[in-house]
């Protein structure tokens, strides 16, 4: 049994990046591979096999704490971005908690809440307007409440919410602040030490350019409760979890072939820098809105506070139609509601979904006119 | 050679604690807490030779990370891995 080969692979123009990221800098997959064959478990012997594995994981930490303003210690691994948001939610929430969440969350942060019982209050629904989205905050954000948690662009419409005067607010009025940046680690700059968060949640496979199963969970003062838990490789003899990160939230064996790759995608984005890749996404995007010219498009797009991602519906044509019509001609998007219904609701698209194309710092322009030409020709197929 | 040993609660706080010794020049490696030098069960530290082992204090002690400093007096051991 093997791999099954993608249609069209190679040739295959993918923007789909926004759910993961396919075409990953080579280092990565040569990182994987090695680790694979060297890596023992980490921390849990002193044999070569596991220090190169213990190293790996703390050269992770360091890396991902030098990109994010933080200590190498408060960088905990986790499978996803999911796993770290229902970490950080569990901690801070209970039955009844109000939450000030915006119009433009995942299922990711919905779900958990909802699970709980928490009084979800929405704020900010207007797409791309940044000053409403502050306002909305403002209002919302009092004594009572128990968390803020916001996306920093939306997997949707790409919308960057203005989370440096949220983070503000919440220092303010003294509330958690919880940062998903599910969308933005790896291509805006995020400083933990800046936004004084509770907790910043990114997945590895995204922006960051590690493979699945990889995800950071940024930890400020506040000690997390566990979701999950078992050994630890240290304090063995306590039936209770350490009260000491990244212990307290890493157990069982972990992912470290996964982190190995992770490692070597946050050394690519070190080495090209953040700015540079924010640059390029900034102007495939704006030559991907100004080569589309189907006037059956609906386009969701602002000339500011926009990245990464590019939504919109056909008039005539159901998205998954759009999207079958695109898989068939080797283009990859993804259609549908993108487990954001609360974001589709913001913006009315709740009926439709949507057909949305997401770049990378590795999408070509000539990838990004080919992809414009086709949906410009649509009309004639 | 005749060892030192410096527990640590975490494998991180013991790799922090041994990329600061190494950026001062001074010999360590990660172990395995020998089992009987532990109250708390399995945990890391880093083996330091004796001659090395006040300097190393000095500059852990410095950068804030916490340690437990121990001499293994383990039954069978002579100090000597």
């Amino acid at each position: 049994m093997t791999l099954p080969v993608a249609i069209g692979d190679g040739d295959m123009i993918y923007l789909d990046n926004a759910a993961t990221t396919l075409i990953k800098p080579p280092e990565v997959t040569e990182a994987v591979k090695l680790a694979l064959q060297k890596m023992g478990s980490a921390g849990r012997s002193s044999h070569r096999a596991a220090a190169i594995a213990g190293d790996t994981l703390f050269a992770c930490r360091e890396t991902a704490a030098k990109l994010f303003e933080t200590t190498a210690d408060r960088v905990v691994f986790t499978f996803n971005a999911t796993h770290g948001i229902n970490i950080a939610i569990k901690t801070l929430v209970k039955r009844g908690d109000k939450v000030v969440i915006s119009g433009f969350e995942h299922n990711a942060v919905l779900r958990p809440l909802h699970e709980i019982g928490a009084q979800i209050v929405v704020a900010g629904r207007k797409l791309f307007d940044v000053k409403d989205t502050e306002r909305a905050f403002e209002k919302a954000i009092d004594g009572d409440t128990a968390a803020v948690i916001c996306t920093h662009v939306s997997n949707v419409f790409g919308y960057i919410l203005p989370i440096d005067k949220i983070a503000n607010l919440c220092a303010q009025k003294n509330v958690p602040f919880v940062l998903d940046a599910a969308q933005s680690a790896g291509v805006l700059p995020i400083s933990m030490k800046k936004l004084n968060a509770a907790f910043i949640a990114m997945p590895g496979h995204k922006g960051l350019f590690g493979p699945q199963g990889t995800g950071i969970l940024l930890c400020g003062d506040i000690m997390p409760k566990t979701v999950i838990e078992g050994g630890t490789g240290s304090f063995s003899k306590f039936s209770h979890m350490p009260m000491i990160l990244p212990d307290r939230l890493e157990v069982g064996t972990l992912n470290c072939h996964g982190i190995a790759g992770l490692l070597a995608g946050i050394n690519y984005i070190d080495r090209v820098g953040v700015d540079e890749i924010k640059r390029h996404e900034l102007y495939l995007l704006s030559k991907l809105k100004q080569k589309l010219k189907n006037e059956d498009l609906r386009i969701y797009q602002s000339d500011q506070n926009q990245i990464g991602v590019l939504s919109f519906v056909h008039e005539k044509l159901r998205c998954e139609a759009v999207g079958e019509m695109l898989s068939e001609a080797d283009f990859a998007v993804r259609t549908g509601f993108h487990c954001a219904p609360l974001a589709h609701e913001s913006v009315g698209s709740i009926e439709t979904g949507t057909i949305r194309v997401s770049i990378s710092a590795m999408t070509k322009e000539s990838e990004i006119v080919e992809f414009s030409e086709f949906m410009n020709d649509m009309k004639k197929l | 050679m005749i060892y030192d040993f410096f527990s640590f609660q975490t494998l991180t706080q013991a790799q922090s604690a041994l990329r600061i010794l190494r950026k001062r020049e001074i010999a360590a490696t990660i172990i395995s807490t020998p089992v009987g030098m532990s109250s708390v069960g399995c945990g890391h530290s880093l083996r330091v030779s004796l001659k090395d082992a006040r300097k190393a204090e000095i500059h852990l002690t410095r950068a804030g990370i916490p340690y437990k400093k121990t001499a293994d007096d383990t039954p069978g051991s002579d100090r000597g891995w």
